[in-house]
C-alpha cells in the first residue's frame, strides 16, 4: 500500500514518525544519520530522489526505500516531511571554535566574539550544506515537501542565526518550511520540557504530534489520509 | 633613546645625541684605544663590511650575515605580521614552517581554504588588509587602544553595498549595511589586539609614503574611488608623508604596542614592491625611490634608537644589485617566489630562538579547547543516533 506520508531526515525525524504512527498514518521514514547528512555529499537523483553514491551501503538503503514507496523518495501525491539541511550540532561548535558569531548584538557586547558577515555566513553554509539544500530545492519541484526546521533546544545565538539563515535560503527557493521557533507559543524560548525527548536535545512524540497537527491545520500536508 | 650600538666591532661604539639647538638626533661613532700606524677604522672590519667581498663576489646566493636578531626570543616565539602586501609573504613563510604565527582573527573553524582566501582570513594576523602607511597603522592601534571610536572612520556606500574605508576589499561584495561593516571592523580590532597581546614580535612591513586622507585627517587604505567610495576633491586629499610624520607615527605606534604588550618587539621591514602609481606629480620611478628611501631611513633610525625595534633588510635583498632585478616578475614589480624564499631564508637564519619556551600554557589551552569541541560533537552524534532508534521502535 502506498504510504500517505514520507519522513526523511536525521534524528529529528523520530518524533515526527512516532507522531504519524500515533495518528494512524501509513508513514514511512527514511532515517539517515546526521553524520552522513553533515558530510554534504548527498545529491539529487533522477529516479530515487537522493543519491549517496559515495557510500554504497547507504545508497542501497536509499534505493530500497525509494523502491518500497513507489520509485522515488520524492514523488507527486505523497507529502514529504524533510528534516535535513540543518544538523547544527555538528556545524556550529566547529564554526564558533575561535569565538566567531554572525549575531551582531552578541558580538557587540561580548568581547571574545568575532563578528562574521551575512555574506560569509551564507558562503559557509553553501559550502557545508549546499548539496543538501540543492536536494531540497529539486525535491520541492517533484513533491509536496515541507522542511521541518529543528526545534529551539539551545539558545545559543550562533546556532539560531545559522538556523535562520538556512531557513531563509530554503524559503528563498520557494520551499515550504515549518519553523517551530516562529510558532507564536514556542517563539523566543527553548522548547518546553514536556515536549522534549529524554536526551533533552530532540523533540518527543508529543512534540511531533503538535507539529503534525499544525501542519494539517494549515493545510500544508496535502493529499494526506 | 635607549639604544647605543652600531654593530659588533668592539673597538668602537655609537652614541645617539641630540643637538642642543635644533634637537635633531645624530649617531656619533667613537673609536677607542690607540691604533698602530697601518691601522684605521676599516682595518679589522669583516668581509661583509666591504662591497667587493660582501656583495659583488658573494653574489646573490652568497650574501651572508645580512641580519641577525638582536633579541634572544623564546624557542616557541610567536610572530604577528602586518603591513603592505609583501608582509603576506612573511605570514605564509611562518605558517609553512609551522613557526608561531599568531592569528588573532582566524577564519571560523571548518572554513575551506578558498573561502578563507576570498574573505581575506589568514593573510595577516588579523583582517586588517594591507596597511600601507605608518599613519594607517597608528589609526588602527589608536582604535585598539580605545583612543578612536570604532565607528569614526568612514564606511562607503556603493550601489547598496557598504565598504570599510580602512579595508575596502576585505569582503568580496562589501557589507550589507553600515552596522555590519562596523561590527566586522570591531572584530578586526579585537583580532589585532589578540595579535599584539599574543606575539613576541610584531613584524610590520612599511609600504608607502604616498596616501590619501580625508580633510578631517582620516587616512585611507586606498584612494577613494579606486576600490570603493567616490572621490571628492573637496574632501579627499593626497598626502606624501614625510620622514618626520612617519617617524612620529611609528613612535606613537610603538608606545601603544608596548602598552598593550610590554614584552613585544617591533621588527620593521620595507616592502621592495614599487609603487603601482604615484600621485605626487613626479615620475613613478623617482617617486618609488623617494618613498622607499624615506621608509628605509625611518626604519633604520627606529632600530637605532630603540632596543625593542629592529630592521630586517628584505628590501635590500630583493632590490640590491646582486639580484640584477632577477627577483622581480616581468612586470618589474611583483616579487617572484624564489626571491621570497631567499628573503625568508635570511630571516630564519638570523633568528635567535634560544630563550626558554613561554607559550606552552596557551598551546595547551588551545589543544584542550579543540579536544572539548571534538568530545561535544561526539556526544551529539551519540544522542542523535539514540533518538533515531526510538522512531524504529514506533514503526
Amino acid at each position: 500500500m502506498q504510504p500517505d506520508l514520507l519522513i526523511v531526515g536525521d534524528s529529528h525525524t523520530a518524533a515526527l514518525q512516532e507522531a504519524a504512527i500515533a495518528r494512524g498514518m501509513n508513514a514511512k521514514m527514511l532515517y539517515i544519520s546526521g553524520n552522513h547528512w553533515h558530510e554534504n555529499k548527498m545529491r539529487p537523483h533522477a529516479t530515487q530522489g537522493i543519491s549517496a553514491a559515495y557510500r554504497p551501503g547507504l545508497n542501497r538503503r536509499i534505493a530500497a526505500f525509494a523502491a518500497e514507496v513507489g520509485g522515488s523518495v520524492f514523488q507527486p501525491g505523497i507529502p514529504v516531511l524533510a528534516s535535513f539541511g540543518y544538523h547544527l550540532g555538528r556545524l556550529v561548535p566547529l564554526f564558533a571554535r575561535h569565538g566567531h558569531s554572525p549575531d551582531g548584538p552578541q558580538t557587540e557586547v561580548e568581547d571574545q566574539h568575532l563578528f562574521v558577515s551575512d555574506a560569509f555566513l551564507h558562503a559557509y553554509i553553501a559550502h557545508h550544506r549546499g548539496s543538501l539544500l540543492r536536494v531540497l530545492r529539486l525535491a520541492a519541484k517533484q513533491a509536496n515537501v515541507i522542511v521541518v526546521a529543528p526545534p529551539m533546544i539551545q539558545t545559543d545565538p550562533v546556532a539560531l542565526r545559522f538556523a535562520d539563515a538556512i531557513t531563509e535560503i530554503v524559503r528563498g527557493w520557494g520551499v515550504t518550511v515549518f519553523d517551530p521557533r516562529r510558532e507564536p507559543d514556542w517563539s523566543g524560548k527553548p522548547l518546553p520540557d514536556h515536549l522534549r525527548a529524554p536526551d533533552g536535545v530532540h523533540g518527543n512524540a508529543a512534540y511531533g504530534q503538535e507539529v503534525l497537527a499544525r501542519l494539517f491545520d494549515r493545510g500544508l500536508i496535502r493529499n494526506a489520509a | 633613546m635607549d639604544r647605543q650600538s652600531c654593530g659588533v666591532v668592539p673597538r668602537h661604539f655609537a652614541l645617539s645625541q641630540s643637538c642642543q639647538i635644533c634637537h635633531s638626533v645624530a649617531v656619533f661613532v667613537f673609536y677607542t684605544g690607540a691604533m698602530s700606524k697601518n691601522q684605521n677604522p676599516y682595518s679589522d672590519l669583516p668581509p661583509t663590511a666591504f662591497w667587493r667581498t660582501g656583495v659583488a663576489e658573494a653574489g646573490l646566493f652568497g650574501l651572508k650575515n645580512l641580519w641577525s636578531s638582536p633579541w634572544e626570543l623564546p624557542a616557541d616565539a610567536r610572530f604577528s605580521t602586518f603591513g603592505s602586501c609583501f608582509a603576506q609573504h612573511i605570514s605564509r613563510a611562518l605558517k609553512a614552517r609551522r613557526m608561531g604565527w599568531v592569528d588573532g582573527e582566524p577564519a571560523p573553524g571548518g572554513t575551506p581554504p578558498d573561502l578563507a582566501r576570498d574573505f581575506n582570513y589568514g593573510v595577516f594576523s588579523a583582517r586588517t588588509a594591507n596597511i600601507y602607511t605608518a599613519a594607517q597603522l597608528l589609526l588602527l592601534l589608536r582604535m585598539v587602544a580605545g583612543e578612536v571610536a570604532v565607528d569614526v572612520p568612514e564606511v562607503w556606500e556603493t550601489e547598496g553595498r557598504f565598504r570599510d574605508s580602512l579595508r575596502p576589499a576585505i569582503e568580496p561584495t562589501g557589507f550589507a549595511s553600515v552596522a555590519e561593516a562596523v561590527l566586522s571592523r570591531r572584530a578586526m580590532l579585537r583580532g589585532l589586539k589578540r595579535a599584539i597581546e599574543g606575539a613576541d614580535v610584531f613584524v610590520f612591513t612599511l609600504g608607502l609614503t604616498e596616501g590619501w586622507e580625508s580633510m578631517s585627517g582620516q587616512p585611507y587604505a586606498a584612494c577613494p574611488g579606486t576600490m570603493g567610495g567616490t572621490f571628492d576633491a573637496g574632501w579627499h586629499r593626497f598626502v606624501n608623508y614625510r620622514h618626520a610624520s612617519i617617524r612620529q607615527a611609528l613612535e606613537e605606534s610603538l608606545a601603544i604596542l608596548r602598552r598593550l604588550n610590554p614584552a613585544i618587539h617591533l621588527l620593521l621591514t620595507v616592502s621592495p614592491v614599487p609603487l603601482t602609481a604615484t600621485a605626487s606629480g613626479g615620475h613613478v620611478l623617482s617617486a618609488t625611490t623617494y618613498s622607499k628611501s624615506v621608509l628605509r631611513a625611518v626604519a633604520g633610525e627606529m632600530a637605532e634608537d630603540h632596543a625593542v625595534v629592529d630592521y630586517f633588510p628584505s628590501f635590500e635583498i630583493i632590490t640590491g644589485p646582486a639580484t640584477r632585478s632577477a627577483f622581480y616578475e616581468p612586470n618589474l614589480r611583483s616579487v617572484v617566489p624564489e626571491g621570497v624564499e631567499v628573503v625568508m631564508g635570511h630571516f630564519f637564519n638570523g633568528l635567535s630562538l634560544t630563550g626558554p619556551a613561554r607559550h606552552g600554557v596557551e598551546a595547551a589551552a588551545e589543544a584542550a579547547l579543540d579536544a572539548a569541541i571534538a568530545r561535544d560533537m561526539k556526544d551529539e552524534e551519540l544522542a542523535c543516533e539514540e533518538a533515531a532508534l526510538e522512531a524504529f521502535n514506533a514503526t
